[in-house]
């Protein structure tokens, strides 16, 4: 009794308290953000290219950043969902094609995720007859029949699963000076395949859907603006454990499969190629990173697709409600995996096709979503005085035209990066 | 030929239609809302908001210069640049269809949920003399409006007919069973004041899920329009981490109206999540009474069965009569929780036995306490665990149980349904969502 007296009287503890309970949102998203198809880029950025593209990790940090923290602090001040917003200020039209093409990516990033199951079960030595059904099945059972509380718990301890990647990468023992230069002293080439990698990169890093799910998270755990510094810490460390989780996996593949001159295509070849380079158990770890990121993302995507769909047509939505009262939310939630299933299982399934023009699709809509989050963001009658001011104003814009170019060219030349 | 024509028409096919001066046949510029007010009970159109290419604002076309037609192709107007106006010269108590509603949140007062305009049907009355009328009278809430508005009805309808043998089918709500969250005026001005006469008749649990349901805003408009006692019931149904944020963005004298509404247990456990500076706000605004009872109840917290411990409860003497207890009970029912029990006391408060509502209305009125009480007590103290309490609902079926002190003084009691919540306060989450 004395001791939780102390602690909720001291200040110190008692703002640890408080950031413990506002904790999630943040962190489960940035975890996100390393799924399936962030873990090839970086895997097929490290084993091409060495430690020579970790510098892009910066920038993509900003603009993650920049971006995760509008969302959260529009979530805070208006309580409703960016789907909502952009539905009541930008009209139906956008609304509904941002959103077609939204739910058509996303069902094929979806596939993408229950590839790198399949891939990262098949380099433990299981059928991805097995493996992928039976993870399916697991994601629907815990958003259907589990609630908020208890995915979110499960969905944080996924997130610490991902530091898998620290030990494989250590245990490939790379150089830490050559590191340190790559990153001080960036070596930037201007041929095609470099300046698409780092597109791919940073693309992988801030998908559309994500800001969705951030605002309605932040939104779902009911934060106070008195709290938003917590839940500003919550957008940095979030950011943070992309970053290194990112910085990780591309070290692991530049220490052993870029120095033996290896080239992959899949996450999965990193895992199996690792094997004979680092030892078992860093292939190991690293394939076991690749099915809980996979899973990780099978379950939130869908999931937040279902939501803002719902959210933007008026539909009732969330995991906390029963089937019959959100009917439209839960079979969209169903067949969106339902769907990425299927392709997966069909054999020969054109796998590599589905991730360019999913990527292709999250390219066209990025800017859309930027541009209308900068303009609803910067509204006084929407956002009072939490508007933008002029430092977030510029970086914001600035994000978001790098962003739009990084797009526009990733898109015009074709190569999107898996 | 009937004399006077009535047909229905929809604010999405009014959109930028052109607007035509009749005299000339020119185009004076296109439709971009309407002007409505809310006088009567349903919005009757008053003026066009009309996008001219020589200004960069819009203006006002007062409804009476329109000429009787059907309003499908374009919009006839008597036009004299002495009936156009400026924004500002208007009337503020009319209000834009398009800007309050179109794409909007509404409450639906009989789904007694929140729903999402797709769009707005208006009524078109053309009398053979005068002036045509235009009244709003549904919204449109369904499939059929998204696609008309996207241009995709035909499209559907043809599969709708082929697959289900009929054409889509509309949804749509009556004006009068809906209440807006917020109207934009003419001026510009951004109004949230809500009809609570509307709101009246909705469950308080139903209320809740439709607080939950809306932005900030919104809520704290909805919850400051009903009346507290409403309010309160309403908010009690929301999760605490919701409850909490939506506390802090009411008015503080609203807030404490409402959390003198509040169920004392409920009220301590918000007050003790809210800000220090807001709760002692709160403090001041209320009664010294019901203040120290909330101090008190806040002191004892954390974890013990004082925490979710109830000081509202019947006791009567030992030496009362029947008779006497049940014209007691009359008396305070109106604001007592739980009247199942009447728990007797001796002159200095300690617990002596108990006797319930029924044993009252059954035995003779003359008959005293002592006699007829029930003495064998299952009692707990503030520092019983609050999961042994559980236990002991399970296991003798009480509907409440009494808290003493350490010298059998009654301190207060303890309903199944407040302790049910501690060991499960999941399960209260999920009964409301």
């Amino acid at each position: 009794m004395k001791l939780v007296e102390t602690i909720k009287t001291n200040p110190a503890f008692r703002n640890l308290l408080i950031f413990f309970s506002i904790v999630g949102p943040g962190i489960i998203t940035g975890s996100v953000d390393n799924d399936a198809g962030g873990i090839t880029t970086y895997s097929v950025a490290g084993a091409k290219y060495g430690y020579t593209l970790l510098w892009t990790l910066i920038p993509s940090f900003i603009a993650l950043l920049t971006v995760q923290e509008m969302n959260a602090r529009m979530g805070i001040v208006t309580g409703k969902g960016l789907a909502d917003l952009i539905r009541e200020n930008f009209g139906v039209k956008i609304t509904f094609y941002i959103f077609i093409f939204l739910l058509v990516a996303d069902i094929g990033n979806t596939a993408t995720e229950f590839a790198g199951v399949a891939g990262s079960m098949n380099v433990l030595g299981i059928s991805k007859y097995l493996s992928v059904p039976l993870a399916a099945i697991a994601v629907w059972i815990l958003v259907v029949k589990g609630n908020y509380k208890l995915s979110e718990k499960v969905f944080l301890i996924f997130s610490v699963f991902l530091f898998s990647y620290v030990v494989s990468a250590l245990l490939a023992k790379p150089d830490w000076g050559v590191i340190g230069t790559a990153i001080i002293t960036p070596k930037i080439h201007m041929d095609r395949d470099y300046i698409a990698m780092v597109l791919g990169l940073v693309g992988t890093t801030v998908a559309p859907w994500m800001q969705f799910y951030m605002q309605s998270s932040v939104i779902e755990k009911g934060i106070k603006i008195g709290d938003y510094k917590f839940t500003l810490w919550d957008v940095v460390l979030g950011c943070i454990a992309t970053v290194v989780v990112a910085f990780f996996i591309i070290v692991s593949c530049a220490a052993t499969l870029h120095a033996n001159g290896i080239q992959i295509e899949e996450a999965k070849d990193a895992a199996s190629a690792l094997g004979p380079l680092a030892g078992v158990l860093a292939s190991q770890l690293f394939a076991f990173g690749l099915f809980v990121a996979s899973v990780f993302s099978a379950t939130i995507l869908p999931l937040a697709t279902a939501f803002y769909v719902c959210e933007a047509f008026g539909f009732e939505a969330g995991i906390d409600k029963k089937f019959s009262d959100a009917p439209q939310f839960y079979s969209l939630f169903t067949l969106i995996i339902l769907i990425g299933v299927v392709i997966i299982l069909i054999p020969n399934a054109p796998l590599i096709t589905i991730t360019i023009w999913s990527q292709v699709l999250n390219a066209i809509l990025l800017p859309v979503v930027l541009i209308c989050m900068m303009v609803i963001i910067n509204k006084k009658e929407i956002m009072e005085q939490y508007t933008n001011n002029r430092f977030q104003n510029a970086v914001g814009w600035i994000t978001s035209l790098i962003l739009i170019l990084l797009s526009l060219f990733l898109l015009f030349t074709g190569s999107g990066l898996g | 030929m009937i004399s006077e024509s009535v047909n229905f028409i929809f604010l999405s096919e009014l959109l930028n239609l052109p607007v035509i001066d009749a005299a000339t046949s020119r185009k004076v510029g296109s439709i971009v809302d309407l002007a409505a007010t809310t006088g009567q009970v349903f919005p009757k159109v008053l003026g066009l908001i009309v996008k001219v290419r020589s200004s960069k604002d819009p203006v006002y076309i007062p409804w009476n210069c329109v000429r009787p037609t059907s309003l499908r192709k374009n919009i006839l107007i008597d036009y004299s640049p002495e009936s156009i106006q400026a924004h500002a010269n208007t009337n503020d108590g009319e209000i834009l269809l398009r800007k309050s509603f179109l794409d909007k949140q509404l409450i639906s007062t009989t789904g007694h949920k929140v729903v999402r305009v797709n769009d707005l049907q208006l009524l078109l009355e053309s009398p053979t003399k005068g002036n045509p009328y235009l009244w709003l009278v549904h919204v449109d809430i369904g499939i059929k409006g998204l696609l008309r508005r996207l241009g995709f009805v035909g499209f559907f309808n043809i599969f709708s007919r082929f697959l289900l043998d009929r054409d889509l089918r509309e949804k749509f709500i009556s004006w009068k069973n809906v209440q807006p969250t917020s109207t934009a005026s003419v001026t510009g001005s951004l109004q949230l004041k809500l009809d609570p006469s509307k709101l009246s008749e909705i469950h308080p649990a139903d209320l809740a899920d439709i607080v939950e349901d809306l932005g900030l805003e919104e809520r704290a408009a909805l919850l400051e329009s009903l009346d507290a006692a409403t309010a309160a019931s309403a908010l009690q149904e929301i999760p605490l981490r919701i409850r909490v944020q939506i506390a802090e963005t009411l008015e503080t004298t609203k807030l404490a109206a409402l959390i003198n509404e509040t169920q004392l247990d409920e009220a301590v456990d918000l007050l003790d999540e809210l800000s220090p500076e807001i709760r002692s706000a709160i403090h001041q605004l209320l009664s010294p009474e019901k203040t120290a009872e909330l101090k008190e109840l806040s002191k004892l917290s954390v974890y013990g069965v004082g925490s979710i411990m109830n000081t509202d409860f019947m006791t009567a003497k030992t030496t009362q009569t029947v008779r006497d207890v049940i014209e007691m009970v009359r008396e305070e029912s109106e604001k007592t929780e739980l009247l199942h029990y009447i728990y007797i006391v001796d002159t200095e408060m300690k617990l002596k036995g108990v006797v319930t509502l029924r044993q009252l209305l059954m035995l003779d009125p003359d008959a005293i306490m002592a006699d007829i009480m029930w003495e064998n007590l299952v009692t707990a103290t503030i520092e019983t665990n609050v999961k042994r309490v559980a236990k002991i609902f399970f296991k003798y079926n009480f509907v409440a149980l009494p808290v003493v002190d350490d010298d059998g003084v009654m301190q207060g009691i303890i309903t199944m349904r407040d302790a049910l919540e501690t060991v499960f306060p999941e399960m209260k989450e999920e009964a409301h969502s």
